[in-house]
């Protein structure tokens, strides 16, 4: 069912897509206008997705008939949700009280969230990597951090 | 000019300390990016681009350019050594490659082939790209529209999963790419009131966000511990006489099908391999030896692994067109500094264009001396602990991200785009045909648009126009191809199970 699933998600993104697109000049055909492309695009990524639906409705069926595959089940992990939320509040940090202060939260956190159990290592390689990447970056490189 | 007073031209620029150092620095990078897991080629030359800002245009091709092919070193090197292909390039290779060095014979010097491949490559891109950019000067916007169609609908058919998946992530960047000011009129499209999005959706943060911030949470989810490195005595690289003597045919057939292989749309760097391996099997004289250890079965595929790299240069500098999500990354490099390759590229820009050639001489010739004496250097990285090398890949790209307009509504945009990745992953989507589709999609609407003013709305100008129609005749009937081949297979598996 998960292709059935991940095809109605893009459905509703394509007709999404349409809503906006419906609301711009269309144009003609010697002189098409903004919204013809997007239309286009829309409608035949609508039509796709509602395929990749049926699609998955069908073999799901079949799956259940035993008359094709099972397709390997989703395994749910914490690791990248927690990922997630370690960059997000890093790059929050980072925009709020800069890059030195952002960059050590998201080195160290990170390490922790992917399994490095050390803490003084994890604080030691956390300080030399933001500060390197600082010296690297902002002194030597001159790219422009937050 | 000739093109041997042109290639000198171009040494005369590769051979300047800058663009030496650039070359160096981009075949050591990719080395290393294509030995460790977490942050491939098009990742990394993603997240170069904002320190290449300051550099001139054909310097910082060239490192990113080094990038992509030193990446094909490093995948094979960890392939060989252990089992574990850097790369899903160096796949192959592993198979005869890990079985050579577990009898203690020259497996990662035989990856020296491709040397060998990357010049055939890069001698066929010196010859082909001028021509084929002399005949696209007659390419008009129906042209270029059919052969992007082309592009996509080959694309589709070779890309990871089902070729339906393929052609929606292709739609889905095609759909990014009309966020921002329309390209004929300077209408608002999809700009949600914000700032920000005025110039598009940035393909750098994209980029990353798929191929690196994409394969960190996929890291992060799976459990695979990492792979034991092994120890590599420098005689154990030096190969035979009668391997060396095995070895030469395999790295010119491979040369050539690599190259070929890289010119058409579609995954150039994985099918190459695959094609060569065929090949050697089948011409070989004790096939029995493949999956065992077999000269041909590493010699071939990594010749033709490198040399797509080099054909894969050729739609992008004579047409404009990349084929691949590396060189659609390169194209997108390009464009940052002001470059639209294509068929004038060649007459504007000679240097870029002779200069980037060169370089990839010489950059196949530093991968070679590098990579036999420091091949254990290389494959010690992998030591590094991956929550330290992984967080550190994190940081970069998120710096990466930044440093591309010194906003951070790109950071999000790169997160987002990260957690769309693992989804893709997760639901058997291939992010590649997104890529390009991101890139080529204002090509793509600018030259429609542009095919029907040229008509007056007569949209037979697609059909009417030779090469167009040969373009679009083509992709109809791998389309068509396509269908029947579902609807065949499904009657097979219904008449199966009844």
């Amino acid at each position: 069912m998960r292709d059935a699933a991940a095809g109605l998600v893009l459905v509703a993104l394509g007709l999404a897509y349409l809503r906006d697109a419906y609301a711009m000049p269309l144009g003609t055909w010697d002189q098409p206008g903004p919204a013809a492309f997007p239309l286009l695009l829309g409608w035949s990524f609508v039509l796709g997705a509602a395929l990749v639906t049926v699609r998955g409705m069908q073999r799901a069926r079949a799956a259940r008939r035993g008359a094709d595959e099972q397709p390997p089940a989703i395994v749910w992990s914490w690791g990248p949700a927690l990922i997630v939320a370690v960059s997000t509040a890093g790059v929050l940090l980072m925009s709020r009280v800069g890059y030195l202060a952002g960059a050590l939260f998201l080195f160290g956190a990170t390490m922790l969230v992917l399994g490095a159990r050390r803490l003084p290592v994890v604080l030691a390689v956390a300080v030399l990597a933001t500060l390197a990447t600082d010296l690297l970056f902002r002194r030597w490189l001159g790219v422009p951090l937050p | 000019m000739t093109v041997l007073e042109n290639l000198l031209g171009g040494f005369a620029v590769a051979l300047s300390p800058v663009n030496l150092i650039a070359a160096l620095a981009g075949a050591v990078l990719g080395t290393l990016v294509g030995v460790l897991p977490g942050i491939g080629p098009i990742a990394s030359m993603s997240l170069l681009i904002p320190l290449t800002f300051a550099m001139d245009p054909t310097t910082a091709i060239i490192m990113l350019a080094g990038i992509y092919y030193g990446a094909m070193y490093g995948g094979s090197t960890t392939a060989i050594l252990i089992n574990v292909p850097g790369e899903s390039t160096s796949v192959i290779t592993a198979i005869d490659g890990y079985q050579l060095a577990r009898q203690g014979r020259a497996g990662t010097a035989l990856a020296v082939g491709s040397y060998v491949a990357g010049t055939i490559s890069v001698a066929g891109l010196m010859l082909l790209a001028p021509v084929l950019a002399l005949a696209a000067l007659e390419f008009g916007p129906p042209e270029y529209f059919a052969l992007i169609v082309f592009g996509f609908v080959v694309l589709s058919r070779l890309a990871r999963g089902s070729p339906l998946k393929a052609l929606l992530m292709g739609l889905l960047g095609l759909m990014l790419s009309t966020v921002g000011m329309e390209p004929v009129t300077g209408y608002q499209r999809y700009v949600f009131g914000t700032l920000h999005l005025l110039g598009g959706v940035d393909f750098v943060p994209v980029v990353m966000g798929l191929f690196g911030v994409a394969e960190i949470l996929w890291l992060a989810s799976a459990a695979v511990p990492p792979a034991p490195v092994r120890h590599v005595r420098f005689a154990e690289l030096w190969p035979r006489a009668e391997e060396w003597r095995r070895s030469v045919a395999p790295w010119l057939r491979g040369g050539v099908i690599g190259f070929l292989i890289g010119i058409v749309p579609g995954p150039a760097a994985i099918l190459a391999p695959l094609a060569s391996y065929a090949v050697e099997k089948r011409l070989a004289r004790r096939p029995e030896e493949f999956g065992r250890g077999a000269i041909e079965g590493v010699a071939g595929p990594e010749a033709a692994n490198n040399a797509a790299t080099g054909g894969a240069f050729v739609p992008l500098l004579a047409l404009g067109i990349p084929f691949a999500p590396a060189t659609a990354v390169l194209l997108g490099a390009l464009m940052i500094h002001g470059i639209r390759p294509g068929p004038l590229l060649m007459q504007q820009r000679p240097e870029l264009f002779w200069g980037v050639v060169a370089s990839m001489y010489l950059g196949n010739l530093m991968l070679l001396v590098l990579n036999l004496p420091l091949v254990g250097v290389f494959a010690s990285a992998l030591r590094i602990p991956r929550p330290y090398l992984l967080s550190s890949v994190l940081v970069l790209t998120i710096v990466g991200a930044y440093s591309v307009n010194n906003a951070f509504a790109d950071v999000w945009i790169l997160l987002a785009f990260g957690v769309v990745g693992y989804l893709m992953r997760l639901f058997d989507f291939d992010p590649a045909p997104l890529v390009l589709a991101l890139v080529l999609g204002p090509m793509l609407e600018t030259s429609f648009r542009q095919s029907l003013i040229m008509a007056r709305g007569d949209a037979f100008i697609f059909v009417e126009r030779p090469l167009s129609a040969a373009f679009l005749a083509l992709a109809a009937l791998l389309l068509i191809g396509q269908l029947v081949a579902a609807w065949r297979a499904r009657g097979a598996a219904e008449a199966k199970s009844s």
